[in-house]
């Protein structure tokens, strides 16, 4: 009994598909298309977030060096320095090298250089963090540590930053929430109709006394394969999509060229298995509204 | 076999259908449920497949108060019961032979046993060499016969027919008389709603008379009027 239903229920489903050729295909391709915008909007609110979060990592703190600090107090302190949590790189920038990247940045202005006379720069230390939040914790452990004249925080950039991200999440999220929830509305409709045709054969399964999967499990296939075929043209549009868009367009805009962590396998996986739950659900909103009870 | 006992129908909107209606078919009977259009056939042949429930009343169907049945006790009274009706209701997209064996399929038969017993049922109605034929390239009198073997394949106790002849032409309309009072005359029980005079007439079976709702008469070798 159990393998027989199950033959039978693959059976009339893919009937049911292939049968209707238009009304399926409708439903398909318009699965796909809805599938290829939420794919859009989720890839553009990840570009985004990347992009801030990248920058944002890139902050760094910079401290300044007591003048007279001797080399082996240079290297302890750059020690201890590595050895707080949330340190990525400590960089050690000697007073030269400072000055001569600072007569860089003003090449154009002599007059500067001329009121500055000598290098009143100090050595300093540039310190990379693994991310943006440890910024608060490492520039409460340096500040009493020994031999540091100065510390640099961005502070305010960082805080900034911050709140940014907090609203471009919260944004995007939304979003992206509103915008499931408009997809699963447009499709799980779109499956309803078509199945409106066969609200007859609805009925005659349950005149001539077919129960539960029976009647349910062709229909509710169905609705999962049209969401499956959906989600995987859905996929192959969004990832040619996303390729033209990274090679044409993203390459001439460096700000953006942060990796960010798309994964074009995982989406893909994403819209499958979404389209497969919405046409799922559609096929189960057809099947309250038409069966009697 | 089927008892109706003080049965009463309100629509939803406070049509009345049905008004105390009262009554009993036994095993292997054929009935007629006659009157004008309009006067409580059809409400109470879907009273006996559970379609509708009784505003008051009983109905008992095979010994059981169909009232009081969960939804998957309705699907297994319907195994019990072939209905037919006036418009056919086959699957415009599926043969003959499809059409009779889905009401198999549905209940999880085996192909083999689907093929034995449709072939079986579609030789009786006498529509074998149409089995590959679609509905829309049979005549009115081969759907109904078509309909009607769906309703006998499962091999139902009672047989349920709402204005089967009416679409049909006179001589079709008797062709399909003919295959019920076989039918009937195999012991299986029809309850069978027509206006159709002629038939009820020649027919000369109980005859069960509605008006408003109300049960006029029931005549043993009865007739129309």
């Amino acid at each position: 009994m159990r393998v027989l239903s199950i033959g039978y229920i693959l059976r009339e489903a893919w009937r049911g598909l292939t049968r209707a050729r238009i009304s399926s295909f409708a439903a398909i391709g318009i699965i796909a298309f809805m599938l290829v915008l939420l794919g859009i909007v989720g890839y553009i609110f990840n570009l985004v977030n990347c992009t801030f979060a990248g920058v944002s990592n890139q902050l760094e703190i910079i401290v300044y060096l007591n003048d007279n600090l001797k080399a082996e107090e240079r290297k302890s302190l750059k020690d201890n320095i590595t050895s707080i949590e949330g340190v990525k790189e400590v960089v050690y920038i000697p007073k030269n090298e400072a000055w001569k990247r600072f007569k860089e940045t003003f090449k154009g202005n002599k007059l500067v250089l001329e009121i500055i006379g000598e290098n009143p720069l100090p050595d300093s230390f540039e310190i990379k963090l693994i991310d943006r939040n440890y910024i608060n914790y490492v520039s409460e452990a340096l500040r009493d540590m020994p031999g540091i004249k100065d510390i640099d925080v961005p502070l305010d950039i960082a805080n900034r930053l911050n709140s940014l991200i907090k609203w471009v999440e919260i944004g995007g999220t939304l979003v992206i929430l509103v915008f499931i929830g408009v997809s699963l509305f447009i499709i799980s409709n779109v499956i309803r109709l078509s199945f409106v045709s066969r609200i007859r054969e609805l009925e005659i399964m349950q005149l001539v006394g077919a129960t539960g999967i029976f009647i349910r499990g062709p229909f509710i296939l169905e609705g999962v394969l049209c969401g499956f075929f959906g989600g995987i043209i859905g996929a192959m549009v969004f990832n040619a999509l996303v390729y033209l868009f990274n090679r044409y367009i993203l390459s001439s805009f460096p700000l953006f060229s942060t990796a960010t962590n798309f994964n074009p396998f995982t989406s893909s996986l994403g819209l499958v298995l979404f389209g497969m739950m919405v046409g799922g659900i559609g096929s189960a909103i057809f099947l309250e509204r038409h069966l009697k009870r | 076999m089927i008892e109706f006992r003080n049965v009463i129908k309100y629509y939803g909107n406070g049509v009345l259908a049905l008004e105390d209606v009262s009554f009993k078919v036994e095993k292997g009977e054929f009935v007629f449920i006659v009157g004008p259009t309009g006067m409580g056939k059809t409400t109470l042949l879907k009273l006996i497949y559970r379609e509708e429930l009784p505003t008051k009343g009983k109905v008992i169907v095979g010994g059981v108060d169909i009232t009081r049945l969960r939804s998957y006790q309705v699907a297994l009274l319907r195994r019990r019961l072939g209905i037919v009706f006036q418009d056919f209701r086959l699957l415009p997209n599926r043969t003959v032979y499809e059409n009779v064996a889905f009401a198999m399929e549905v209940l999880g038969y085996s192909k083999k046993e689907i093929r034995n017993r449709v072939g079986r049922v579609l030789d009786i109605v006498g529509l074998l060499h149409k089995s590959n034929c679609y509905p829309n390239e049979l005549s009115g009198g081969e759907q109904q016969r078509t309909s009607i073997a769906r309703a006998l394949v499962n091999n139902p106790p009672i047989l349920i027919a709402d204005e089967p002849t009416g679409n049909l032409d006179i001589a079709t309309s008797w062709e399909i008389m003919e295959f019920l009072k076989r039918i009937n005359s195999r012991g299986t029980t029809i309850v069978m709603a027509t206006h159709n005079k002629e038939i009820v007439n020649a027919m000369r079976q109980r005859v069960i008379g509605l008006y408003n709702g109300r049960i006029v008469r029931d005549e043993y070798n009865g007739s129309y009027e």
